[in-house]
């Protein structure tokens, strides 16, 4: 029954993307190809809001950073209190006029494969590619929550980024290689 | 005197007040016949409480877990993984804020994840992850089966999605609830993902 609400719930959220964003693609155009081999270091998400005064839509192609090998642009979708992650099958698009909030249970940039701890209280840059604003630098602080009130804003052209923060995530030794993991013992095996 | 007079109400409720007032009225006869507690917990109680299924996996140091060893304590449980950029970060950095506002009390309170993907989450890797944290945090993993075992005795739902397009591989969706065992081994409340940790906090000195 959880499993049919899974996959209702989960085509809902790709028919609506389909109509927000134009027909879904198939392949990623976001982030490194799939070939490209990343360690898993440790993950982390990126939030903001993203508005665009101008009065054409503009979109979100990707991004780079220091801190991560690779950033993605993933959605989450709570399906009856199961939370569903996946990667934004097609750019996100900043209507003319509008906004877009990332935030904890929906959109947010995820970072692959950390290259340094982000301790509570650091900060790093994050470059973000846009179609019409171009490359866009954003000071992200790392810390545990959104801030109350008034957040570093970044802006650029017609677009103006706010309340950017990341939690504390540390980056782990990649001990199993991209993917990998199948011949690792698993955790928990008696050792004795 | 009290109690025949709030015996008289009880009964002109069941006949004329219908169940909703009826319902509004047992706190009422709690608190002024001083059989009950006033205090409401803010997470979901488990009515009646039953005893918490034991969790037959190993902590991040490979020694084997057992609900037993924490009689007296409230144990504070979550389900994730440590690929997980979203949910489980969050839930962590909460439970560092329910842990400084219990003040002396969090030495009662044991903070627990269990891994819903044993396939990259090794010991090593938890204990890693869970220093960055917090050290007393424990970590808990076991074989594939082991995990399914425990998740399903717990009504926890967790399924891999393979993402070839991704750099992550894949990615587990899962259930995002902390479960709150209390002292005596049961398991007693649950809390969406957005729960105010600051309730977590109060309900869990209500527990002592």
């Amino acid at each position: 029954m959880i499993e049919l609400l899974r996959r209702i719930v989960f085509t809902t959220v790709l028919v609506a993307l389909g109509g927000a964003l134009g027909t879904p693609t198939v392949a990623g155009q976001m982030g490194t190809p799939a070939a490209s081999p990343v360690a898993m270091t440790g993950t982390a998400a990126a939030y903001m809001t993203i508005a665009n005064a101008g009065s054409e839509a503009d979109r979100l192609l990707g991004g780079t950073t220091d801190v991560a090998q690779v950033v993605e642009i993933h959605e989450m979708a709570d399906a009856d209190g199961m939370m569903q992650m996946r990667p934004l099958p097609d750019v996100l698009e900043i209507p003319g006029g509008g906004e877009v909030t990332l935030e904890s249970g929906g959109l947010h940039i995820m970072l692959i494969g950390l290259t340094r701890d982000l301790e509570n209280g650091a900060s790093y840059e994050l470059t973000l590619e846009f179609e019409r604003a171009g490359e866009v630098t954003v000071v992200v602080p790392v810390q545990p929550r959104a801030a109350d009130g008034e957040s570093d804003i970044t802006t650029a052209g017609e677009l103006t980024i706010s309340g950017a923060f990341t939690r504390p995530a540390p980056m782990l030794g990649d001990q199993m290689g991209m993917h990998g993991g199948m011949e690792s013992t698993p955790a928990g095996t008696p050792t004795s | 005197m009290i109690r025949s007079l709030l015996t008289r109400r009880f009964a002109i409720g069941t006949a004329d007040l219908g169940w909703l007032k009826l319902a509004a009225l047992v706190p009422l006869l709690a608190i002024l016949t001083g059989c009950g507690t006033s205090y409401a917990f803010s997470g979901s109680v488990i009515d009646p409480a039953r005893s918490a299924p034991e969790i037959a996996l190993a902590d991040q140091e490979r020694r084997p877990f057992s609900l037993e060893d924490y009689a007296g304590k409230a144990v504070v449980l979550y389900f994730g993984y440590t690929t997980c950029p979203d949910a489980c970060p969050t839930t962590l950095s909460d439970y560092l804020a329910v842990k400084e506002m219990l003040g002396d009390r969090a030495e009662d309170v044991a903070f627990v994840l269990v891994t819903i993907d044993p396939e990259r989450d090794t010991s090593e890797r938890l204990a890693e992850y869970l220093a960055f944290f917090d050290p007393t945090f424990v970590g808990l993993s076991g074989t594939a089966d082991e995990i399914a075992a425990t998740a399903r005795n717990y009504g926890v739902s967790y399924a891999r999605v393979d993402y070839p397009e991704s750099a992550t591989g894949y990615l587990m969706d899962h259930t995002t609830l902390t479960y709150v065992i209390d002292p005596q081994g049961r398991l007693r409340l649950t809390y969406p993902e957005d729960a105010d940790p600051a309730d977590l906090a109060e309900d869990l000195r209500h527990l002592f």
